[in-house]
């Protein structure tokens, strides 16, 4: 087998697609150079869980007989990729991050799984994640059952989390595509950090059976990929209705670039707090210029702010009141003190706490929310704002209570509270790579109404087509 | 950062306090023991409870329990 080049780890879908219709290399020797660099790669990271190569290998040979005998499926056929290691895949551990669960093994595969089996794609290792994905609220990155996520781009740094394997590996080409979750934060930060392209989904568009749940009404699963397009390609084979999510909202996704509407006729909402005061004064100059680049791309940017509601605390209050339904035999039984961060532990006992008529008042107010938000959509095709205000976190540094519980606090003036607001009203973003502060990159999210998945991945799509920094390779790699 | 009650009223009524989710922050004071850990969880929850309450919510407006985006 001939060598392949290291340029094919840091290949977009598109691609690798051509590339191997093209005979310019087998399924077979894709899925060894790729498994051969995440099992070698991975650990250095703390982002590989549980490596599948051999029966990848297994699904390779069958992919090139498949792609031989002109049986082709589609763009992700015979693409090796990543998974969450919050998702079932039938009798291999799962452990969801967590040393209580280290041993936990499911006897049937997460829909996402079969679906992109059916796909022809390659299930070729679980990632690493943030234990319970962050549920209970941790302190340090080391709340992981496989340690630290570290970043790619600088290993003293963070990954970001909860979904720090999925964003690692393919920063670090170790997968072309990967799968994670956000229940609030868990696909934009850890995307924002390593510097991918990520799409976290409208609520109900993309199955969550056979995933962990941490918030039955606010959990989402998303691509990681190298570009916009890789992004809808894989959210195409992964969303759809399933009688098994009772989330589920019954809808198919079609990418459609060719019905795209052009930036020049979009109105897109933005503070300029997030872009100068608000943000880390390293990322500024690379943030203005994103902005200054959507602008010559013909977009109307509209100054505005998101209705008026204390975000935080009605995230954090669903969250926390859904988790201790989900985790109450894990606190009960005593075994919750396994896990690997303090602030969990004591975040996950105190769950158990929350009255239900606080539980209540944060859904009615959800109710408003949405009513809000669609009044916003109404005016505006989509929102922008910094994925992070600033670049990765030092790994030792204490994180404060990041993820998916926000603290007690409103949103401020502008779109700072745009993550928990983006996830209780169930609305899809999509974060792309926008430049560099400290050597580090940081990104934009853009967010829209429920269901405009394709009006954002157009965005990203210009917007990539006008810039390379979706192209960039960490250092070294 | 930890807010108390009346801290947390005032930056509801001003609309200054920063969302958490978007940045660390300087670092929040390092409960040392698990007692005080889960005091400071205990805490957390109090005061999302609070500023909940000082939201006004119609009657009309149901709890989204079968959430649909």
């Amino acid at each position: 087998m001939a060598e392949l080049s290291s340029d094919v780890f840091f290949t977009t879908i598109t691609e690798l697609n051509a590339r191997l219709k093209a005979r310019e290399f087998s399924a077979l020797e894709l899925t060894r150079a790729f498994g051969a660099r995440l099992e070698r790669l991975g650990p250095e990271y703390h982002a590989l869980a549980l490596p599948l190569v051999e029966q990848a290998l297994r699904g390779a040979r069958e992919v090139d007989r498949d792609i031989k005998a002109g049986r082709l499926r589609g763009p992700l056929q015979g693409l090796p990729y990543g998974a969450k290691d919050l998702l079932s895949f039938a009798r291999h551990p799962t452990t969801w991050g967590a040393r209580p669960y280290a041993a936990q093994v499911f006897d049937y595969n997460a829909t996402v799984i079969d679906k992109l089996a059916g796909a022809g794609a390659l299930l070729i290792g679980k990632l690493a994640m943030v234990e319970l994905a962050g549920g209970g609220g941790y302190r340090y990155a080391s709340a992981s059952l496989t340690g630290a996520g570290l970043n790619p781009w600088d290993r003293s740094r963070w990954a970001g989390g909860s979904s720090s394997g999925s964003a690692a590996a393919v920063a670090a080409g170790l997968v072309p595509f990967a799968i994670g979750s956000e229940t609030s934060g868990s696909i934009v930060t850890p995307a924002s950090f390593c510097g991918v392209t990520a799409l976290r989904p409208t609520y109900g568009l993309v199955s969550r059976y056979g995933a962990m749940a941490l918030s039955w009404t606010l959990d989402k699963l998303g691509p990681f990929a190298r570009s916009a397009e890789d992004c809808g390609l894989i959210l195409e084979a992964i969303a759809g209705k399933d009688g098994k999510d009772p989330g589920s909202a019954g809808k198919n996704f079609y990418y459609t670039p060719q019905y795209a509407r052009p930036l020049k006729d979009l109105r897109i909402g933005y503070a300029p707090a997030d872009f100068e005061a608000s943000a880390d004064p390293s990322a500024r100059a690379a943030f203005q210029a994103a902005l200054g680049a959507l602008k010559e791309a013909g977009a109307t940017l509209r100054e505005t702010r998101l209705p008026n509601f204390p975000y935080g605390p009605v995230l954090s209050t669903i969250l926390t009141s859904e988790m201790a339904s989900i985790f109450e035999p894990l606190i009960s039984s005593g075994k919750v003190e396994e896990l690997a961060d303090s602030a969990q532990i004591a975040g996950l006992k105190a769950s158990l706490d929350v009255a239900a008529k606080d539980y209540l008042k944060a859904q009615r107010i959800r109710r408003l929310i949405q009513v809000e938000f669609a009044k916003l959509f109404a005016d505006l095709d989509a929102l922008v704002a910094p994925g992070r205000s600033g670049p990765a976190t030092p790994i030792d540094q204490p994180l404060d209570r990041p993820g998916p519980t926000a603290s007690p606090r409103v949103a401020p003036q502008g779109l700072q509270g745009i993550v928990p607001a983006g996830n209780l009203a169930g609305l899809p973003a999509l974060v792309f790579p926008c430049g560099f502060a400290s050597n580090l990159p940081v990104a934009l999210q853009v967010v829209g109404a429920p269901f405009s998945e394709n009006l954002l991945l157009s965005v990203g799509r210009e917007f990539q087509s006008r810039t390379d920094w979706h192209r960039r390779r960490p250092p070294g790699l | 950062m930890k807010l108390t009650r009346r801290e947390l009223a005032a930056a509801l009524a001003s609309g200054v306090a920063a969302a958490q989710t978007e940045s660390p922050g300087p670092p929040a004071p390092q409960p040392s023991t698990p007692q005080r850990e889960l005091e400071a969880a205990q805490e957390h929850n109090r005061s999302a409870a609070a500023a909940l309450a000082g939201v006004a919510v119609p009657m009309a407006a149901e709890p989204a329990f079968e959430f649909k985006a």
